[in-house]
């Protein structure tokens, strides 16, 4: 009898406290010449949390911000850069200046315009570690952060201003700057809305949960519940927009899919098992492009477990990619040899491809010397499925040629943890832009960019390498460059710092009625060309 | 009651059994049951099945003569894997529903037959323990020490003592006013030889039917954290852990092979566990069952 | 009566304060550092420390635990349970409209289970050892062994999937009336299920003793009706009995409501909790078990002082007999 009461009372709690689950309101269309044409419902792949792009650069998030901010310029499908709020933007000779020219027709949804005010104070935001910011690495290059980050300036001597014109001083030559700033997007925050808040309760102030400027197509409206955001079109918008609004939502990938089939929404991410399901659906479209991201195993190679070179080669031996791309992925991917891959990443023709050879394998553990009863932890955090199944055929393969490997799940909690005390074996994770331009490999591979301050997780370190991107990136003769990168990629392959598995394709699937949506390689850049979007009826 | 032990066995033991014996779908379901416990624990001693062997290339195939229930998708044998994922569910249940039948029966004679602080203070105790929500705690617990088959084991024993407490408790209760005990106390008995002789031969009855209880609802327990991916690791065979594959819609639709074998493995692994826990019920409380 | 009611609040208040004490030192045994979660080293370009540092300090994780414990419970008496590590709203406006989110899921059940179980305990119990009771017994055990999840899996199969019936997830979000009941019967319909399992049984059991007891067999041999007998003495005999299987049952639907709030994208307290726990949300998880202690607290002093109120009565009675 007692313990019916608490949830009773909780629930009474809960009504008198006036709380509401979902808001009915919904945003009637508003007076302007833009958005006439109906809301477009699309999925999350996570629960958005925030506005703020200074502390989240991965996940649903980055989605929703990209709705709400525009950048200076957009990675498109084909991995270039296409204009965003800068008109232009070029290196001097020897890149170590760059001009970004902003439009002069781009103003915040309230109406103020954009100018090179923002980019200066958006630079010093994400320059600053006091902010909390993710990102301060792509920042460090810049002429004066040093002495602005120490408290010795007020500004960043390296960036001036003349109107919508942006001049940027680098420390060291950077022909690869702009792209550093366009993926993870780095949208251009409104000075005048958030330069009263202190800078150290910036990125979570209430500003970030409901922000009442933007600069994207689309602009916060509402939170209808925890997972689900609407927008409503940007009424200062530089171009005409299709639609009236946009709802964005957190679906878990399964219902996501069930409901592109049921037509209750008009895009989702999908997996390589749901591409096969979908593509004879009728009223759905399954949208396929070779993906940037990488797929791979990481262990903190100064740990000594994985420390011989042979040991990683043996690994690569002894799993049978191909497959996993044939199963897992249903063929929707590619195996990578090279950390940066693709057509335009001067991957030199004579890679070792590290075919499916467990003999092999077992031939490289024994010239390392290889305790076979020496356990090898396979680290996942549980909840992809894909990963999940990798891991599962991988630790099978690798207890094939002698490796005693055994599955370990991890909360996000525990691996970072585990990250941070330098003890993980064979951690999977996959992330990034490597199909592009080779100079992305730098971050995952340079002797100074260790974690935690830097991407470069398994603290692998080779001096030759440096040199070779260092070189690579102070010159602009682009048949130079890529001589300099076919030999970098070669060192790459033969030292193995990540083991490599693929590259999954991106797959997404829209509703028949719903137009203008363009499959980005990049999951997190999926809504880049989002004020291009309409729908029919 | 108050008749001697060797009586009270006698008296109680055989018509028990008769009872439960009239109980023929308790009957049915304990034989069943043998039958599931022998091939969870003993098959794997007369196959060679293995559950760890994965083949890309025998990725999530349908039943064939190679593997009666098809291969999942790490191209692992379905049976292999639903009987080696019975016995780690089976052995987290079966463990972790004897820790707390233990413990609950320590506690309860304690409170029982001490009473005073002791008795309100654990009683207060248990009232908390079951206000919260079970899985709840036992997520937050798992995340503390890690999911291994320890881990659930130990907290869900800590999470389910309390009903075995309150039937051993209750029984306490009474039997510290009645005569004999009163006297055995007289005679200077201690509290250990109280619960061997005079305690133990109470609650026998319906603490098997709680051992039963908490067996069901822990395999339950196990299936639901490893289904939501906080149990334990993907690799160990579980049931819970086999249906956690079934989320995915593509499998719901296309592949039976993968979700109904484990699925139905726990619905009616529990529904036995309950009839024999029904008929246990019934022939050592007869007056639950007018 | 008021000494003894002012004493009991004051071991309730003490009671309390020990929960928290213990709430907050297990969550800070967990290992991770909210910190290091929320600047996540897989995606972090940059001078990582500093921002674990900035983020360590924002959020008041700088301090000694006892300064930092104490600098929550002063806020908390305030009113001020803080704020969301993930997304910096204020814990109490989290918490409520998960809460309600997730009494509106399983209040709908309980009445749901309520509503089906009883007549079907009721109709058991008079056809006792008669086919009607065996299938009902047998079913009330089935839906008690099969596992919410296998369940809902195979309902979404069925309905959603197969016939495209009804949505597969999500809270009801437009407001109307035909979204809210489509997006509701699933998940309800599989709680009311696993909850209307142990209530046949109870009622069934109660009816029986009550449809034995002396009354309503004089009654019978009067010639009463023996609907209105069911009506006027056997279902009021039966109430104590549902009341108190709804009680016992309640933590463990929410426990079962983790699941299935999980499986069809619910936005409860459950889903809240699992989340908070995997991104170490302390503030929000302070606020559950805070949120929880206090009802159970204060409705175990209520029951307490309405048994000191009507003790002497029961002892009254009880000498009659």
């Amino acid at each position: 009898m007692k313990r019916i009461f608490p949830v009773v009372t909780l629930c009474l709690v809960a009504a008198f406290a006036g709380c509401s689950v979902g808001d009915d309101q919904q945003s009637g269309p508003k007076d302007g010449d833009s958005g006439a044409g109906g809301t477009a419902h699309v999925a999350l792949y996570t629960q958005p949390t925030t506005f703020s792009p200074v502390v989240t650069i991965s996940g649903a998030d980055q989605l929703v911000q990209q709705l709400q901010w525009d950048p200076l310029f957009a990675v498109d499908t084909g991995g270039e850069l296409v204009p965003r709020l800068a008109g232009s933007w070029k290196p001097n000779a020897d890149a170590t200046q760059w001009t970004i020219t902003l439009r002069d027709d781009v103003t915040w949804s309230d109406g103020e315009p954009i100018t090179g005010e923002d980019v200066a104070f958006t630079f010093e935001v994400y320059a600053d570690p006091s902010t909390g910011s993710l990102s301060t690495a792509r920042f460090a290059n810049i002429a004066g952060v040093a002495e602005y980050t120490a408290g010795k300036a007020d500004s960043i001597s390296g960036v001036t201003v003349d109107g919508q014109s942006v001049t940027v001083d680098l420390v060291n030559p950077q022909a690869s700057f702009a792209l550093g700033i366009a993926e993870p997007i780095v949208p251009i925050l409104p000075e005048h809305a958030l330069d009263a808040l202190p800078r150290k309760d910036l990125a979570t102030s209430k500003f970030f949960r409901e922000p009442s400027v933007g600069s994207g197509p689309y602009v916060f409206d509402h939170w209808v519940n925890d997972d689900k955001v609407a927008f409503t079109a940007n009424q200062h918008y530089r171009d005409e927009l299709a639609l009236e609004g946009v709802d964005a939502t957190f679906l878990d990938s399964d219902v996501a899919e069930a409901q592109i089939q049921t037509g209750e929404i008009d895009y989702a991410q999908i997996s390589a098992a749901a591409a096969e399901d979908l593509s004879g659906a009728s009223g759905v479209e399954v949208l396929s492009a070779t993906g940037g991201s990488i797929m791979g195993l990481h262990s903190a190679l100064e740990s000594g477990l994985l420390g011989d070179v042979r040991v990683r080669q043996a690994i690569m031996h002894a799993i049978d990619r191909q497959a996993l791309v044939d199963t897992v992925l249903a063929g929707h991917g590619q195996v990578i040899n090279t950390i940066a891959f693709g057509p335009n990443a001067d991957v030199p023709s004579d890679v070792d491809t590290y075919a499916y050879d467990p003999d092999r394998a077992r031939e490289l553990l024994e010239e390392a010397g290889w305790d076979p009863s020496k356990k090898v932890r396979l680290e996942i955090i549980p909840g992809l499925r894909d990963r999940e199944q990798v891991v599962d055929i991988v630790a099978g393969q690798l207890r094939e040629v002698g490796i005693d490997a055994e599955v370990k799940r991890f909360d996000q909690a525990g691996l970072t943890t585990a990250i941070g005390d330098r003890d993980f074996d064979l951690t999977i994770s996959g992330y990034g832009f490597f199909n592009g331009d080779p100079s992305s490999m730098a971050g995952r591979v340079r002797c100074d960019l260790f974690a935690p301050n830097g991407s470069n997780l398994v603290h692998y370190c080779n001096e030759d390498l440096d040199q070779l991107l260092e070189d690579a990136e102070a010159t602009t003769d682009d048949q130079k460059r890529a001589a300099i990168y076919e030999q970098a990629q070669a060192i790459v392959n033969r030292d193995v710092p990540v083991i490599l598995l693929f590259a999954p394709d991106a797959l997404a699937a829209t509703s028949s009625a719903f137009h203008g949506f363009e499959l980005n390689p990049l999951p997190n850049q999926a809504f880049w060309n989002a004020a291009e979007w309409s729908k029919e009826g | 009651m108050s008749r001697g032990l060797a009586g009270l066995r006698a008296g109680l033991a055989r018509p028990a059994v008769l009872r439960f014996t009239a109980h023929r779908l308790a009957v049915v379901a304990a034989v069943l049951l043998t039958i599931v416990l022998a091939i969870v624990f003993f098959g794997p001693l007369l196959t060679s099945l293995d559950p760890h062997h994965v083949d890309p290339s025998q990725y999530r195939q349908p039943p064939s003569s190679d593997h009666p229930l098809g291969t999942d998708s790490a191209g692992r044998d379905v049976l292999a894997r639903l009987i080696y994922g019975g016995r780690t569910s089976l052995t987290i249940g079966i463990s972790a529903s004897l820790a707390a039948a233990v413990l609950g029966f320590g506690l309860g004679a304690l409170a029982g037959m001490t009473g005073g602080v002791v008795d309100s203070v654990l009683s207060r105790i248990v009232d908390v323990i079951q206000s919260f929500p079970a899985l709840i705690i036992i997520i937050l617990l798992a995340a503390l020490m890690g999911g291994s088959m320890t881990t659930l084991v130990v907290s869900m024993a800590a999470l389910e003592w309390p009903i075995a407490y309150r039937v051993v408790r209750t029984t306490c209760l009474s039997l510290r006013e009645q005569d004999t005990i009163r006297a055995a106390r007289g005679f200077g008995a201690r509290l250990p030889y109280l619960l061997r002789w005079h305690v133990l031969p109470e609650v026998v009855g319906p603490l098997v039917v709680v051992i039963t209880v908490v067996a069901a609802v822990c395999v339950l327990l196990e299936a639901a954290l490893s289904f939501l991916g906080l149990g334990l690791p993907a690799d160990v065979p579980s049931w819970g852990n086999m249906l956690s594959d079934a989320r995915s819609l593509t499998v719901l639709k296309n592949m039976p092979w993968l979700w109904i074998p484990p699925g139905a493995a726990i619905a009616g692994t529990v529904l036995m566990i309950n009839f024999v826990g029904d008929g246990i019920r019934e022939a050592t409380d007869p007056r639950q069952s007018r | 009566m008021l000494r003894f009611a002012l004493r009991r609040l004051g071991i309730s208040a003490v009671v309390l304060l020990g929960i928290t004490i213990v709430a907050f030192a297990i969550l800070r045994a967990l290992p991770g550092d909210p910190a290091e979660i929320l600047v996540d080293p897989m995606a972090a370009n940059g001078n990582r420390e500093a921002a674990v540092a900035a983020v360590r300090a924002r959020l008041g994780l700088d301090g000694s635990y006892p300064a930092q414990y104490l600098s929550w419970l002063r806020e908390a008496v305030q009113g001020n349970l803080g704020f969301s590590y993930g997304d910096g709203r204020p814990v109490t406006e989290v918490l409520g409209r998960r809460l309600l989110a997730t009494c509106q899921l399983v209040l709908t059940s309980l009445v749901v289970a309520a509503a089906v179980a009883t007549p079907l305990g009721l109709w058991a119990a008079r056809r006792r050892q008669r086919l009607a009771d065996y299938v009902v017994s047998a079913g009330s055990l089935l839906a008690i062994s099969v596992p919410s999840f296998f369940l809902a899996l195979a309902a979404i199969y069925v309905l959603c999937v197969k016939y495209s019936l009804l949505p597969t997830g999500g809270a009801p979000s437009t407001g109307t009336v035909g979204d809210t009941v489509s997006h509701m019967v699933l998940p309800v319909g599989i709680l009311a299920f696993a909850m209307a399992g142990p209530l046949v049984r109870y009622v069934r059991a109660a009816a029986i003793e009550s449809l034995a007891s002396d009354y309503v067999i004089t009654a019978k041999a009067k010639g009463v009706g023996e609907l209105r007998l069911i009506r006027s003495h056997v279902l009021p005999a039966c109430l104590p009995t549902l009341i108190t299987v709804v009680a016992a049952q309640l933590p463990a639907m929410l426990g079962g409501a983790v699941v299935i709030e999980q499986l069809f994208a619910w936005p409860g307290l459950g889903r809240l909790t699992v989340d908070s726990v995997l991104s170490r949300d302390y503030p929000i998880l302070l606020g559950v078990v805070l949120l929880i202690a206090v009802t159970v607290l204060l409705v175990n002093l209520l029951a307490d002082l309405l048994t000191a109120a009507v003790d002497t009565r029961v002892q009254l009675e009880g000498r009659a007999r």
